[in-house]
């Protein structure tokens, strides 16, 4: 009898023991996540958009928000076995959801100060904030969760609800109400940040793309279908180079229209204005290949050329290999102005790649053809003009 | 007569000599807008080498460097702007031009090393951060490109408004080889940036999660159903509500198995949204509300069936009842859990940004009548093992 009144107090006191450093342990657990969490809030309140680098500022802080997650969910993880609820524990607990609703709102804040420099910005720039916002209120609706999550859990592992019971409830109201308020924070957020997202599909592009590409067709072939002649060749330059002009001015707005666009939305990559970019750009090589052939002509008709003519023509080539110049250098940079902010670059990356190959080696050879036309021209300004 | 030809001499002369003096005042700004073009490019190009990408800091030196590269840009645009005719080229402004391509190739080589360094950070980095990464590497590569255009234009504007092309023609002509096989190489760099770039791009289409989420739309709407088909009673509501229980249990354990794999591919990939996944998701929290309601008839069950129920009975049931509620609320949390990352990941907000609201407002609403539903429960469990001292 003595030995079975032993082992039943042993048992009791081994009991007693074991289920206090367990409780202790949530308690501690419970104020340190307190004690971060209030360090943390403290760092997000500080943090403004108008301090600049934004994107740094808030990744940092998201890193900070993750770690502190991971630790949520280790206390979490520990609660396995009864646990004798105190007021203290719940009053860390409404803490910890009160903290969570302080960091939304934050977020929102954020979000406003965010759409503010929205004007004055470019979209890239906003852009890797807009992403760090996004986590941003992502990580702190989880946080939300995860506290919420612990408290349900508690009051499932709890062995004196009857004892708190009045207290338990206190503590549940309260974080339902945070956390309804925490999502709606979270959710104004998110609003304010994708209102500030705008898409176009570089389909509307591709009929000014089409223009563009049947005047360089046309210049071709006026380029192609032009003799020069030592009596008139500074008049065909001339024509020649107003129309290059035009088409420059054609290349110039679309080129502007996409880099204004490319600055407030990104692009949805349409497969044909891919085809049409490197098609312009395999043009282009055909403009310039004509623009050495002139130049090679004029070096050979230059002694029979009278110097007025000899010296308009020159005049005329060097404008004209200036504006196909920048022609083939601005058609390049609308497919990458394009490309910066895509939103399928994932998507669309193969064509992509292909596209920027097609386009490199035609501006190579652009680019040759246009240096030896300058060159050419030039010797014959420095031989016969003297200039 | 003589006075009048002395008159018009002296303004001829007057003439001359300020046209000189403008040339020489033009010539002289020239020389010093383009030194300073090449101090600005020096600068961009030690803060490009400074640069060391990492984990932590990804987009703020690279975006900083953007905003460099862009300021460069507009100053090339702004010199070429202010060039006009006739010009006089110098040997320094020249030397200025070449320094200025030499450095443009140097840039565009750092924009090569850090798209080297940032596939090398990324198996490390989360896929939401190297987002920003890759789009601010593209503007960077794009702004470099840029530059050499202009630098390109302004070179030949400066040779269509010079007067003195045939004097320095071999040196005009130098300054041009350089600069053509300077773009030549930074075009290669820039088309190896952006390949290196692009590669670092992993999309995961949200449709590859419909079939997942429509079976748990699925799977949802069954439980809901068989929790409703519960009738209690005091005799089996223990083992009725254990069943549940874990049936509920079993639920959560695919709904966490989804928004794990939501969770794991965000490490690695963005998400290109589509509109079924969203619905999914939507449908999802509005399935929640029905496992809240089943809840909610099954505390009102108990708290009339209270009196005639034994305590054992009646404790065993709470308690599952209480680990219901704790069970739909985790399950509630990932739902939304899962929408809002779709959100942050997300490469096209742009293009469903609609859809991605309304999603998230009937989510926020669902989940909102679930949680209250969950403490409606726990009230009523809490209230009634108050009342038995259970």
């Amino acid at each position: 009898m003595l030995p079975k009144f032993f082992a039943g107090l042993a048992l009791a006191l081994f009991l007693i023991v074991s289920a206090l450093p367990a409780q202790a342990t949530l308690s501690t657990d419970l104020q340190n996540l307190v004690a971060q969490g209030t360090t943390l809030r403290t760092s997000l309140t500080a943090i403004s958009v108008a301090q600049g680098n934004t994107c740094t500022q808030l990744g940092g802080f998201n890193t900070s928000l993750e770690s502190y997650l991971t630790s949520v969910q280790t206390v979490y993880g520990q609660i396995t076995g009864p646990v004798t609820l105190t007021t203290t524990d719940l009053t860390a607990l409404d803490t910890l959801s009160g903290l969570a609703k302080g960091m939304a709102a934050d977020s929102v804040r954020l979000s406003l100060e965010l759409r503010n420099i929205e004007g004055v910005a470019d979209l890239f720039e906003y852009r890797a904030a807009l992403s760090a916002m996004l986590r941003l209120a992502d990580d702190i609706g989880v946080m939300a969760n995860r506290i919420l999550e612990m408290a349900d859990r508690v009051l499932v592992m709890a062995d004196n609800i009857g004892a708190m019971a009045d207290r338990i409830l206190l503590t549940q109201q309260l974080q339902n109400a945070n956390v309804a308020l925490t999502q709606a924070s979270i959710l104004t957020t998110q609003q304010n940040m994708v209102a500030m997202s705008d898409s176009l599909s570089t389909i509307a592009y591709n009929l000014s793309l089409g223009l563009v590409k049947n005047e360089t067709d046309a210049l071709i072939g006026e380029m192609g279908g032009a003799t020069l002649t030592s009596q008139g060749m500074a008049v065909d330059l001339s024509r020649l180079e107003a129309q290059a002009s035009l088409l420059l001015n054609s290349t110039v707005t679309l080129y502007t229209w996409i880099s204004q666009n490319s600055q407030v939305a990104s692009h949805y990559i349409n497969g044909d204005t891919l085809t049409l970019m490197g098609a312009l750009s395999s043009l282009q090589t055909a403009l310039a290949f004509s623009l050495e052939t002139y130049a090679n002509t004029i070096n050979q008709l230059a002694p029979l050329t009278a110097t007025p003519i000899l010296s308009d023509a020159t005049a005329s080539m060097l404008r004209l290999t200036a504006d196909i110049g920048q022609m083939s250098g601005r058609i390049m940079e609308m497919a990458d102005k394009i490309i910066v902010m895509a939103d399928n670059i994932g998507l669309m990356a193969d064509r992509i790649v292909a596209t920027q190959n097609l386009q490199q080696v035609n501006i190579e050879l652009t680019q040759n053809s246009v240096t030896i036309a300058q060159n050419v021209i030039l010797t014959v300004i420095k031989n016969y003009l003297g200039q | 007569m003589i006075a009048s030809i002395r008159t018009g001499l002296f303004s001829a002369l007057f003439i001359l000599a300020g046209v000189g003096l403008q040339t020489g005042a033009a010539q002289a700004a020239l020389a010093d807008d383009l030194q300073n073009l090449v101090v600005q490019a020096q600068a961009l190009d030690v803060q490009l080498k400074a640069i060391s990408p990492s984990a932590g800091s990804l987009c703020g030196p690279l975006v900083q460097a953007d905003q460099a590269a862009r300021a460069m840009v507009n100053s090339i645009t702004q010199v070429s702007d202010n060039l006009a005719a006739p010009l006089q080229i110098d040997a320094g402004s020249l030397a200025s031009l070449d320094q200025l391509s030499v450095l443009n190739l140097s840039l565009a080589n750092e924009s090569l090393r850090l798209s080297a360094d940032l596939g090398v950070l990324s198996p490390t980095v989360l896929s939401i951060s190297m987002k920003d990464g890759i789009v601010a590497m593209l503007q960077l590569s794009d702004d470099i490109g840029a530059m050499a255009d202009r630098i390109g234009e302004m070179a030949d504007k400066i040779l269509v408004m010079s007067d003195n092309i045939g004097l320095m023609a071999d040196r005009i002509i130098q300054t041009q080889q350089i600069q053509n096989q300077n773009i030549l190489l930074i075009q290669q760099s820039m088309l190896q940036t952006q390949t290196n770039i692009l590669s670092l791009v992993s999309v995961v289409e949200t449709d590859t999660y419909n079939l997942t989420l429509g079976q748990l739309v699925l799977d949802g709407q069954l439980l809901a159903a068989r929790m409703a088909a519960v009738v209690l009673n005091p005799l089996t509501m223990k083992i009725q509500l254990s069943t549940v229980a874990t049936d509920v249990h079993t639920f959560l354990d695919k709904v966490k198995a989804a928004q794990a794999t939501m969770v794991l591919d965000s490490g690695s990939s963005t998400t290109y949204l589509n509109t079924t996944p969203l619905l999914n998701l939507g449908n999802l929290s509005t399935m929640l509300t029905s496992l809240a309601s089943a809840l909610n008839g099954y505390v009102l069950a108990i708290d009339s069936l209270d009196a005639i129920t034994s305590s054992t009975t009646l404790s065993a049931s709470l308690k599952n009842m209480l680990q219901m509620s704790a069970d739909i609320g985790i399950m509630a949390n990932r739902i939304l859990e899962m929408g809002d990352l779709t959100l942050a990941m997300a490469d096209n907000i742009g293009m469903t940004a609609d859809q991605i609201l309304i999603t998230q407002q009937l989510q926020n609403v669902n989940v909102a009548t679930t949680q209250a539903s969950i403490l409606a429960a726990q009230k009523l469990a809490i209230a009634i093992i108050v009342a038995r001292k259970l």
